[in-house]
């Protein structure tokens, strides 16, 4: 037998908090077979392992002791890990946050594929939507990679509310460091704001399973007012179906997931893989 | 979900020092292909951890590796020179057969425990059985009593080798094998010789039975190796 028989393969794991879920080992390990790699996504659960966040320095030794190629990175380690590594791309500096790594050579390097998870799939779905005015509910976890998005996209000004004014107080400066201070700031009155606005992003985990009702009261909704998720558990979250049934244009949290997903493949193996058979994939693994 | 949307997909490796040259992970590879499971099997190399690890590598490392492959998600694995041994005080259970050889080279995760089994026993036994099934096998001679030596003793008196001498550079080695086996097969089953003798027994040829027997036995391990490796490889036996 020799060495030309084995297939390149590809060993990653996702590291996080209560991901037992997760539709991103599936979609990776198909990618990958379909790119004829011998591709095994582990998760990593910190809960069924009884570890907490401490234990991040000896699960990147272990990963890379293991022969891992990268690591997904996922709540709550997206900040604590940013120390443990060697390089940080500009986009994840930028955003403050990590949500892949990259294992070579000896190093670590830590990347951002939260933020094209979010716009890609909005200049596909989105693309004429206008953005003047967008109200972003949350300031945690995603929330960094998604505003740094909806301002990519040419949102002109992005009001940020959180359950913790602080929060909201300090993404919004952040952001205003980086895209210019009137583009984003830190709102105090909802009404007022999803009165004025075009567009509405939810990135607090109100809607999702286990966490049901609304981010926000319905009777701020209307029909010209377009909502976007990052959920996808459900894909249609109580605030998107209430959206929709006011004619509202809508994007549920489904492409997020493939596209956060097609970015780390292609970090991870430098194979450019094939997106709507990832699209197609989480489709029909939905559905099942 | 259904099961045929989220195939199962199995991630194992191979502890021991100087393994790059293993075929275990390609044979392992391949024959997964062939069932059509998705499964890596990774090299956990002990010399090439010298550098990133601080652990003053060598078996002492064992308890540090287990911990993280259990963590990194392995579904098990093989343990190799020079772990065999010093595998056995950091597993939940044993095997009848890696008890009885006190030797592991195979350790299945499952379930938060870590059974150890030893597969070189059964390995050289099949290899003697498709190669060499009608052999000759009242007395038969082994030339080495270490790790892998106590898994073949195992494994030739498993299959009715009526005596069995072992000789090792070290004597005390082939002597405690002998006993162990002579423990578990009967008394006579086994016996160590020192190779002092059986030199001079050679030299001086006054033992003529001696030196046949040693003859045959010899074109008998000869035979085997060459079954065993034709096995390893992959070609009709």
């Amino acid at each position: 037998m020799t060495d030309q028989a084995r297939r390149p393969s590809i060993l990653v794991g996702l590291i996080g908090e209560g991901i037992q879920g997760s539709l991103t080992p599936t979609m990776h390990e198909r990618e990958g077979e379909a790119q004829g790699l011998r591709y095994v996504y582990r998760l990593i659960d910190l809960a069924r392992l009884g570890l907490t966040v401490e234990a991040l320095p000896e699960l990147l030794s272990a990963a890379e002791r293991m022969g891992f190629n990268g690591l997904n990175i996922t709540h709550p380690c997206k900040q604590a890990v940013t120390p443990l590594l060697h390089e940080l791309s500009d986009d994840a500096r930028a955003i403050g946050a990590i949500n892949t790594v990259v294992l070579k050579d000896g190093k670590r390097i830590g990347h951002n594929t939260d933020w094209v998870g979010f716009s890609e799939p909005f200049r596909r779905k989105m693309a004429d939507v206008t953005r003047d005015r967008v109200v972003q509910l949350g300031a945690g976890g995603a929330a960094a990679a998604v505003a740094h998005a909806a301002l990519t996209l040419g949102v002109r000004q992005l009001t940020v509310f959180d359950v913790d004014p602080s929060r909201a107080t300090s993404l919004a400066a952040k952001l205003a460091s980086r895209f210019g201070a009137e583009r984003a700031i830190a709102g105090s009155d909802l009404a007022k704001a999803v009165g004025a606005a075009d567009g509405l992003i939810n990135t607090t985990p109100v809607g999702m399973n286990g966490h049901p009702g609304m981010p926000l009261s319905a009777d701020l909704l209307r029909g010209d007012l377009w909502v976007a998720e990052i959920i996808y558990f459900p894909l249609e979250t109580e605030l998107l179906k209430r959206a929709r049934a006011l004619g509202a244009r809508t994007l549920d949290g489904g492409g997020m997931a493939v596209f956060q997903a097609v970015a780390a493949f292609r970090l991870f193996t430098g194979i450019e893989p094939d997106s709507e058979r990832m699209l197609a994939h989480f489709a029909a693994l939905r559905r099942s | 979900m259904s099961d045929s949307m989220r195939q199962r997909s199995f991630l194992v490796g191979l502890i021991g020092a100087d393994i790059q040259a293993s075929r275990t992970p390609a044979l392992h590879e391949r024959e997964a292909d062939a069932q059509g499971v998705r499964y890596l099997y990774r090299l956990i190399d002990l010399y090439r951890l010298i550098d990133i690890a601080k652990l003053g590598l060598g078996p002492g490392a064992l308890p540090d590796l287990l911990a993280a492959v259990e963590r990194m998600g392995f579904a098990g694995l093989n343990v190799t020179h020079p772990c065999k041994q010093t595998v056995i005080p950091h597993l939940s259970e044993l095997s009848e057969d890696a008890r009885a050889l006190g030797a592991v080279n195979t350790v299945v995760l499952t379930g938060g425990r870590r059974i150890g089994h030893n597969t070189d026993w059964s390995g050289f036994a099949e290899g003697f059985r498709r190669g060499l099934q009608d052999a000759r096998r009242d007395k038969v001679v082994q030339l080495g009593a270490g790790g892998a030596g106590s898994a073949v003793a195992h494994a030739a008196c498993r299959l009715g080798v009526g005596q069995l001498t072992i000789i090792d550079t070290d004597a005390a080695w082939a002597k405690a094998l002998a006993a162990a086996l002579s423990e578990r097969f009967g008394q006579g089953r086994a016996v160590a010789r020192d190779r002092g003798k059986a030199s001079r027994y050679g030299r001086a040829a006054p033992a003529p039975r001696s030196r046949l027997v040693c003859r045959r036995a010899m074109a008998v391990v000869d035979r085997v190796v060459e079954g065993a490796m034709r096995i390893i490889e992959g070609q009709p036996t």
